[in-house]
């Protein structure tokens, strides 16, 4: 039932669908014909696509809990799982979907190897499905629209951080270590070698497990919680 | 067994108790009323019945579980004061996502707004949002029913649907639980009636023992032409002593303006009872 309901409230918002198929193309566009160094590019790049999953999951979810929408299917009976998984799948595959476009741009442009067509898809639905439940998570723990927004932009600044985005970390470093379980690296290393920068220096299995496998975790661990989740969002007010 | 079941509950809203002391059994196929100015715990004991809320102090038992779950969930019908619907879907998807949560899309009841279900919900008066959370509600073989102020936004036939739909579900044997100050149909809809005052329930009764407290007290009240104060009268008789009074006040060379005659209604109890005037609802 909620999944149909996803899927049709996404189809009936074609503004929306086209708005965020449209901005981040303005936004890649510019950077990808401009010349950027590719290290800076990618870096914006995984800003970009990071922001997209993280604010895109956590602020629908605060402002359906304050319209009361939310509670409304837990006090119907729906479970965590019932009403998070859908939101959460529904979310990832719109994402990816949107961001489809400017992913391509980059690559085209970039001149991008065999290897990065062929790990784009799941890399990116590996980041976006982090990236969605990651804002869950800030759902859960913000209280407002703007505390919602705030939580978003400095957890994934930060994870994005930690996974290498921003800067280099010595071979055998705490930086390089956290780099290897953290998310976003290999969204990152995709990007850069697709804009034209270095090759990747993950193997194409070690980038899909630390990609994919670390979203699957995170979501297992998500719909384990997610009646507890789902109370702290919708609470009773 | 009672399908709910409250010893001493309470409930606080940071300093200050909502609810008080309650103790409540609900049975099999009872309709009951909630009576009370805002502020009397209305509402806080329909979120109690509904597991929107849980008790500060006591033990609260509904169809048997202790606590909220979604399988509790699933058996209650809830349709609260404010609508609240997934805007972008029509009245029928909404109506098959929260009907279908439960298990059951079967309707019971279709408030006049069958024409309007394959319309978006954010096309849809507030009246017929209202019309669709009851549908909502009543859809399905919930084991409870549970309404806040559900005539608030009704047309007269939405009333009467109301109606007709709260008496099946009470033969069902489905316990119905709403709050209203709308006394007019009580007497008809509701077994059992419940005042509340200041978080306590005051009285416990049948409509008709309730109206038994004020049995015979027709209020009269005569506006004359030159005097801006009208004259309030009680009777026992109810308006057998019209004649009477009307020769009377026609003797004395005052003019008529209009005569009202109120028959008591569970208003007039409550005031007894408690002092408080209890407000017309709104429209």
């Amino acid at each position: 039932m909620i999944w149909a309901a996803e899927w049709q409230l996404a189809l009936r918002r074609p503004r929306l669908l086209v708005l965020n198929v449209g901005i981040p193309l303005l936004l890649v566009l510019p950077i990808a014909l401009g010349g950027a160094p590719p290290f800076h590019a990618a870096a914006a790049y995984a800003v970009l696509f990071v922001l997209f999953g993280t604010f895109g999951s956590a602020i629908p979810l605060l402002r359906d809990a304050e319209g009361g929408i939310l509670r409304r299917l837990l006090l119907a009976g729906g479970s965590g799982p019932a009403i998070l998984l859908p939101r959460i799948v529904v979310g990832t595959l719109l994402d990816t979907l949107q961001l489809l476009p400017a992913a391509l741009v980059i690559l085209m442009l970039g001149g991008a190897s065999g290897r990065v067509w062929l790990l784009l898809i799941p890399t990116l639905v590996g980041t976006l499905l982090t990236a969605n439940l990651v804002g869950v998570w800030i759902a859960a723990v913000a209280r407002s629209l703007a505390e919602g927004a705030l939580f978003a932009a400095v957890v994934s600044l930060f994870l994005l951080h930690g996974s290498g985005v921003f800067r280099t970390a010595r071979p055998g470093s705490p930086g390089a270590a956290l780099e290897s379980v953290l998310p976003f690296g290999p969204v990152h290393q995709l990007l850069l070698e697709g804009a034209g920068g270095a090759a990747l220096q993950l193997s194409t299995g070690a980038a899909l497990l630390s990609s994919c496998g670390g979203a699957l975790l995170l979501g297992a661990l998500t719909i384990t919680v997610s009646g507890a989740l789902i109370e702290r969002i919708a609470p009773a007010r | 067994m009672p399908r709910v079941r409250a010893r001493g509950v309470g409930v606080r809203y940071g300093g200050r108790w909502g609810l008080m002391e309650l103790d409540l059994e609900i049975h099999t196929g009872e309709r009951v009323a909630l009576i009370g100015p805002n502020g009397s715990g209305k509402t806080t004991l329909i979120r109690l019945l509904a597991t929107d809320l849980s008790p500060s102090s006591g033990e609260l038992r509904i169809l048997g579980a202790d606590r909220p779950s979604p399988t509790l969930r699933r058996r209650i019908g809830y349709a609260r004061d404010h609508p609240i619907h997934f805007e972008a879907l029509t009245g029928t998807e909404n109506l098959r996502l929260f009907a279908g949560l439960r298990g059951s899309a079967e309707m019971n009841g279709s408030f006049g707004i069958d024409a309007e279900l394959d319309v978006p919900v954010h096309q849809y008066s507030f009246g017929m949002r209202r019309k669709l959370l009851l549908m909502e509600a009543f859809a399905g073989a919930t084991e409870l029913v549970v309404l806040d102020e559900p005539t608030v936004g009704l047309d007269p036939e939405g009333i009467e649907v109301l109606g007709r739909a709260i008496l099946k579900r009470g033969e069902t044997g489905t316990p119905v639980v709403f709050a209203t100050n709308e006394v007019r149909d009580i007497p008809e809809w509701a077994s059992r009636v419940l005042f509340l005052h200041e978080g306590r329930v005051v009285a416990d009764d049948t409509p008709s023992g309730l109206l038994e407290r004020v049995r015979g007290e027709t209020r009269i009240t005569i506006h004359l032409q030159d005097s801006e104060s009208p004259i309030q009268l009680r009777s026992p008789r109810g308006a057998a002593v019209l004649p009477q009074v009307i020769e009377g006040l026609l003797e004395t060379g005052a003019e008529i303006r209009h005569i009202q005659l109120h028959e008591p209604d569970l208003r007039d109890v409550f005031q007894l009872l408690t002092g408080v005037h209890l407000p017309e609802p709104g429209p």
